[in-house]
Formats: structure tokens, C-alpha cells, sequence
């Protein structure tokens, strides 16, 4: 019996193993990935903000692949919250450093209209 | 069977066969990202990231090339659309970030500039500072010099003052002293000496007595007293015994008389005057001895240019 029971988790252990090639810490990063751009404050942002959401909508989306076994899916997906995520924290980086740079031009415009 | 009839089907199948394998729109999305990244800023900023969005839409590439229309084409020229994109946005981060830079030295450069202005300006109007406050000094040391000489002048004039008190007392003290001798009035025309002729002079003549050089000595001590804007006119007068040119001579030759006897005496000559007024105006009447003994006088006038000036015209008058 006992031995039957042993060679059955074994089996399903395989088999888990097999459905999931996916490591779970992929789906961490695209979590960290997320994170980071709304750190940043991407949710402010018009164009940041759309791309944010289609990431947590793909991610989402894997969380429900991966639970449905089809971890190739997800992990296509995946790549695709985490692109998106990416896109979400540099469009809002550029957006600041294009307003520092018009601040700073404009500075710089200020001290130039001082100088008798 | 012709090779037409066999050919045919494949042709067909082959067509059919191309249009199943067209690239996907999201294929045709990630190409046209590609192409604009790799004319954006990226190609300048961030030719790394482009070389990745480069590889991701080659592995999209390769996806459609193996499963054309596979979800797996499709999520790979999604990625690599999102790469491109990703590629464009960060060369543009870059480049805002080298103009930040830039525009951050431009300000400091700026500063420097309007600090270094600033300095210049407040030098120079140190400078102007201690010109205006040399300028002071001396316009302070002049009136300082100029407040010296005002207080010697004062102390001069004060010590002016005094002395002239002094010389008023003295000739107060002189006329007083004379009033012991002689007739002494203060009238309009000056202060009026007035000496009795008959013990001055020998009857009839410009001869002095010689009782009157002592009295003279005394009128010549107060004159000498006198200041120097003061004039002194000496008027002899006779009575009316005689003929009048006779008296008008022996009367301007007496006057003559006292005025060198005087000048003698230290009395300054060109203070001194002397007019024969003859019978005129005499001071009593010529009727009794007493009174003619009265009108022959000579009278020393003691008086200020002023007066004199008004003297000399009531003279001519």
C-alpha cells in the first residue's frame, strides 16, 4: 500500500513539475515590474497609465493561464506584462526629465532676461 | 496526366499557403515601431536598447517564420512593438537628460556670469564709495579750516571791539578831562570844543599866549586819542569889532595857528582843518564886553566823516 501511495505522488509530482515549467519567480518580476512603474508614478500619467493597466490586465491574464496548467501562454503573456510595464516606467521618467528640462531652459531664460 | 493539370492544384496551394502565412497586424505593428525607433533618438541615445528591440522583433520574426499567425508570433511582436516603443521613449529620456545637463551648466554658467557682474559692480561702487568719501574728507578739512579762520576773525574782531571800547573810554576820558579847560557840547555837527580867544591868543593878532600851549598840549592829548575816521575842524571866530575881511583873516589865520600848534603836538595833519568864520555866528551879543568876549573863541569840532561831510556842504551853503 505504502508503496503505492509513494509511487502515485511521484507520478503527480512529475507530472506538476511538467504542466508548470514556468518558475514562479517570473511572475515576481513582472509583479516588481509593475511595482516600480507606479513608484514612479506612472498612474499620473495619460500614456504611462494605459500601458500600466494593460500590464496588470496581462498579468492577470497569466495568473489565469498558469492556473489553467498553460504555463507557455503565461509565459508569453508574461513578457508582454512586462514590456508593457517597462514602456509604463519610461514613458513616465521621460515625461519628468522633458518638464526639468523645460524648467531648467527656463531658468536659465530668467537669469538671461536679468543680465542688464 | 499534363504537368499543367498537376501544377495547377499546387500553384493553388500554394497561394493559399502564402495568404495564410501574411505577418499578423501586431507582426506589422512591432515592424513599423522597429523603423521609427531606429530613425528616432534611440539610434543616437540608446543604440542598446534598440539593438534589443531589434532582437525581439527578430524572434517575432522567426516565430511567424515557424507558426505564422501562432499566439506565440502574435505575443512576441507585441513584445517587440513595446521594445521598439520602449527604445524610442528612452533615447528621448537620454537626450533630455544630456539637455538637462546642458541647461544646468548654461544656468551655472549664467551665475557665474551675473555673480562675477555683481562682484564688478559692488567693486566699483566701493571705489565710487571712497572717492565720495575722500571728496568728504576734504570738503570737511576745508570747512574745518574755514571754521578756524572764522574763529580767528571773530577773536580778531572781538579784540577789534575791545580795543575800539578801549579808545572810546580813553577819548571819553580825554574829553571829560578837557571839559576842565574848556567848553565841551555834543551837537548835531559833532562833539564842539569850544576855547575862550582871549587866553589863547595876544589881542588882535595869531600869536598864541603861552598859557595857551598848555591848554593846547591838553586838547592835542585827547585828540591823539581820537580815532582814525574821525575829522577835526577848527573854526576861529571874532567879534564884530572891525572890518569884517579883517576879522575873516585874523579869525582863519588863529584857526591856522591851532591847527599847526596841534599837528606840532603829534596830531595827525590830514585830520585837521582849519576855517576862519570871521564875525559870524556869534554865541552872544557884541553889544557888551562880556558878550564879545564870548564870540572870539576858536571851536574844535570833533566829528565823523559823515558829519563832516555835512559840515563842509552847510559851510558852502
Amino acid at each position: 500500500m505504502m508503496r503505492f501511495v509513494s509511487t502515485t505522488l511521484l507520478t503527480l509530482s512529475v507530472v506538476a513539475c511538467g504542466g508548470s515549467s514556468l518558475p514562479p519567480a517570473k511572475v515576481a518580476d513582472t509583479q516588481s515590474s509593475i511595482s516600480a512603474a507606479a513608484a514612479v508614478g506612472a498612474d499620473q500619467n495619460p500614456q504611462a497609465a494605459l500601458h500600466l493597466k494593460m500590464a496588470r490586465d496581462q498579468l492577470k491574464q497569466a495568473q489565469d493561464l498558469l492556473a489553467d496548467g498553460k504555463d507557455d501562454q503565461a509565459k508569453l503573456v508574461l513578457e508582454r506584462a512586462d514590456a508593457d510595464a517597462e514602456v509604463a516606467l519610461m514613458i513616465t521618467r521621460e515625461a519628468e526629465a522633458s518638464a526639468n528640462v523645460k524648467k531648467t531652459q527656463g531658468d536659465v531664460q530668467a537669469l538671461q532676461n536679468r543680465t542688464p | 496526366m499534363k504537368l499543367t493539370q498537376l501544377l495547377c492544384p499546387l500553384t493553388l496551394l500554394a497561394a493559399f499557403g502564402c495568404a495564410a502565412t501574411g505577418p499578423s497586424p501586431e507582426l506589422i505593428d512591432a515592424r513599423r515601431a522597429y523603423d521609427s525607433a531606429r530613425q528616432s533618438e534611440a539610434a543616437t541615445y540608446s543604440p542598446d536598447k534598440l539593438l534589443t528591440a531589434k532582437q525581439a522583433l527578430e524572434r517575432a520574426e522567426s516565430a511567424h517564420a515557424d507558426d505564422a499567425g501562432s499566439f506565440e508570433e502574435k505575443s512576441l511582436a507585441y513584445v517587440a512593438q513595446r521594445k521598439a516603443q520602449y527604445a524610442s521613449v528612452y533615447g528621448m529620456y537620454e537626450k533630455d537628460r544630456r539637455d538637462q545637463a546642458e541647461a544646468q551648466q548654461a544656468y551655472r554658467d549664467k551665475q557665474d556670469l551675473l555673480r562675477r557682474n555683481a562682484v564688478q559692480q559692488a567693486t566699483e561702487a566701493q571705489r565710487s564709495l571712497a572717492a565720495t568719501w575722500d571728496n568728504l574728507s576734504s570738503a570737511r578739512k576745508e570747512i574745518a579750516a574755514q571754521q578756524t579762520q572764522i574763529q580767528k576773525s571773530q577773536a580778531e574782531l572781538d579784540a577789534e571791539k575791545q580795543a575800539r571800547a578801549k579808545a572810546e573810554q580813553s577819548a571819553a576820558a580825554a574829553l571829560a578831562s578837557l571839559s576842565k579847560i574848556a567848553q565841551v557840547k555834543e551837537e548835531q555837527r559833532g562833539v564842539v570844543i569850544t576855547l575862550d580867544g582871549q587866553v589863547l591868543f595876544v589881542t588882535g593878532k595869531a600869536e598864541l599866549l603861552p598859557i595857551a600851549r598848555d591848554r593846547l598840549n591838553e586838547v592835542a592829548k585827547s585828540l591823539k586819542e581820537l580815532d582814525d575816521d574821525k575829522l577835526v575842524s577848527i573854526e576861529g571866530f571874532t567879534d564884530s569889532r572891525g572890518a569884517d575881511d579883517m576879522n575873516l583873516k585874523l579869525s582863519q589865520d588863529r584857526a591856522n595857528t591851532v591847527r599847526d600848534y596841534l599837528a606840532s603836538q603829534g596830531v595827525k595833519a590830514e585830520k585837521l582843518r582849519a576855517i576862519g568864520r570871521g564875525e559870524a555866528s556869534p554865541v552872544a551879543s557884541n553889544d557888551t564886553p562880556e558878550g564879545r568876549a564870548n564870540n572870539r573863541r576858536v571851536e574844535i569840532v570833533i566829528q565823523s566823516s559823515a558829519q563832516a561831510a555835512a559840515g563842509l556842504s552847510s559851510a558852502k551853503r
